[in-house]
């Protein structure tokens, strides 16, 4: 890996940061398009992986 | 012995506690990270949450919940989907640093040192009760809602409630709605500062 300097470093945090926290929200104004919506994200994120990596239960 | 009313669903079965919607209402619920995994797997449960937060419950989280259930993700993208799918559910990101840092927070730290078992407790627990307490001996009414019922211990908090949800797995799992209990927290410190 090749060597990278702090403002190089502190580049690639600003566009994670840009991709992950500073994401516009996707929320619909219309509440069943937005809860359509959620249902469609939530079987989505079932078929990525069988979840591994939840808190004690 | 609450009386629990049945609600049949042709593919997943919901059980709530007698007076869990007069509970919710015009209150604000910490959700726990167990309960997005829930969501997540159970169309019924995820429709529940959705339709109180924009009703007159506030739900809402922390920072520590979002890390423990977007731990795992692989790619960006996912990353990004788990964030959406937790900012679609809560109305905020409560912040702790102020909780945490309080007065308020200090002896209730050492009181949740002397109940807490660790086996049954992580910090993301911990941060929860804290947030709890920060509502302790005001008119507003708060609660934490997780299947992790024994990380709260009945020391000083209560389950006043709980919905009973299907899981992929075919196995059963309780939300329940936490408490904490003004009277027994006092009444804890009464005894234990008398006791030393």
């Amino acid at each position: 890996m090749s060597k990278k300097t702090p403002q190089q470093l502190n580049q690639y945090e600003k566009k994670l940061k840009k991709q992950v926290l500073e994401q516009k929200p996707k929320k619909h104004k219309n509440k069943q398009a937005e809860l359509k919506r959620l249902k469609t994200l939530a079987k989505d994120l079932n078929r990525v992986q069988p979840y591994k990596n939840a808190s004690s239960e | 012995m609450p009386k629990i009313l049945i609600e049949f669903n042709l593919t997943k079965m919901l059980l709530q506690s007698e007076g869990i919607d007069s509970l919710l209402k015009k209150s604000t619920v910490f959700l726990d990270t167990n309960t997005f995994l829930i969501a997540q797997e159970n169309e019924e449960f995820l429709e529940f949450l959705y339709m109180k937060n924009n009703d007159d419950t506030a739900l809402v989280t922390i920072n520590s919940v979002v890390y423990e259930y977007t731990r795992g993700s692989t790619t960006v993208k996912e990353l990004q989907e788990r964030r959406d799918f937790v900012n679609g559910i809560v109305e905020t990101i409560q912040p702790i640093n102020k909780v945490i840092e309080s007065e308020k927070n200090d002896v209730f730290s050492l009181v949740m040192s002397l109940i807490t078992r660790s086996q049954d407790s992580q910090y993301t627990d911990y941060i929860l009760a804290s947030m709890l307490n920060m509502f302790r001996g005001t008119p507003e009414k708060c609660y934490a809602l997780t299947s992790d019922a024994k990380a709260f211990s009945r020391d000083i908090f209560n389950v006043v409630g709980s919905i009973t949800l299907d899981r992929r797995d075919k196995s059963l799992t309780h939300q329940c709605l936490i408490e904490l209990d003004e009277r027994k927290y006092q009444s804890l410190i009464e005894d234990v500062v008398s006791s030393k």
